[in-house]
């Protein structure tokens, strides 16, 4: 791999890396989970798709980083069955709102500002909130706009379910956020 | 499926001011990982492609060029070998049309070679 394609994949990542971390912790909880699935894809990225191009690095990344966040679900899952059958219970400290755990530079905590009742709150309570397809579609929709057909492809799925997907958490957030604008 | 109305795109624009804002005010030590983790899966990647003799872009005919001449050497080989004998069998053949011997000293060809045998035997 010459020099420079290594620099143009350092650029894309350092592009990407912030985004991808905010997208992943809103979808675990968890700004460690987080970190660890956007290196994962990250490692993932440059181990198998260092030759392709910059156009093509984005959408690659994205169903990488989709597809770990999807792994994640599951084993989470998972362990939750067994800690069920096995009698532990389920450990509802693992089910932690994605609030707890943003950051923010002002000093001013997820919970001060839900209890300020500010709309930056409210909006990560409610994005949080949605069921996780519902999440990614509106996510990679709506921020990182890619358009339906890259959005299918990205999370696995058709055209038609991105747009059912998409629909439903625009009303859900809407729902959610009521009153708050109009 | 609805079609966005102005209301949805207005909610739609809030949202990604939101998240565009907190991306560029993630804390020090999120960037820091951040930064740590781009740079491991950068570093298993050479800095530079392995020397090539050949460029990549002339490989493949190269090996298709070496790869025809090998079978057709292949083929000289193996179907041009009959030919030979029968190349050598045809001069026989020109041998006994041009000679002056009779056609049937060939005939008995077999019988004269022993017999020449016997007499270097009996010598």
């Amino acid at each position: 791999m010459m020099k420079n394609k290594k620099n143009q994949l350092d650029h894309f990542l350092a592009s990407v890396e912030k985004r991808a971390f905010q997208m992943t912790r809103l979808a675990t909880g968890d700004a460690d989970e987080a970190l660890d699935i956007v290196q994962d894809s990250m490692l993932y990225l440059a181990k198998k798709y260092p030759q392709h191009n910059e156009a093509e690095w984005r959408p690659l990344f994205y169903r990488i980083l989709q597809n770990k966040i999807k792994d994640w679900y599951r084993k989470k899952k998972t362990i939750s069955r067994w800690r069920v059958w096995l009698g532990m219970g389920n450990n509802n400290d693992d089910e932690r709102d994605p609030l707890d755990t943003i950051a923010d530079p002002k000093g001013i905590t997820p919970e001060n500002a839900t209890e300020a009742g500010t709309l930056r709150a409210m909006i990560y309570n409610a994005l949080a909130g949605l069921p996780l397809r519902q999440q990614q579609a509106f996510l990679l929709r709506a921020w990182e706009e890619f358009d339906t057909r890259e959005t299918a492809a990205i999370m696995n799925c058709s055209e038609g379910s991105v747009k059912t997907h998409y629909s439903r958490a625009i009303s859900h957030l809407k729902k959610s956020l009521e009153g708050l604008w109009s | 499926m609805k079609k966005h109305t102005r209301e949805d795109d207005l909610f739609i624009k809030k949202v990604k001011e939101v998240l565009d804002d907190d991306v560029e005010s993630l804390d020090g030590a999120i960037r820091s990982r951040l930064n740590q983790a781009r740079n491991k899966a950068l570093a298993g990647l050479p800095d530079s492609e392995p020397r090539q003799s050949w460029p990549s872009r002339f490989r493949l005919p190269a090996f298709a060029a070496a790869s025809i001449a090998v079978m057709f050497f292949a083929v000289v080989i193996f179907i041009g070998k009959p030919n030979q004998e029968l190349a050598v069998k045809s001069v026989d053949d020109a041998d006994v049309l041009f000679s002056d011997e009779d056609p049937d000293f060939y005939a008995e060809l077999d019988f004269y070679v022993w017999l020449t045998e016997q007499d270097e035997n009996a010598g």
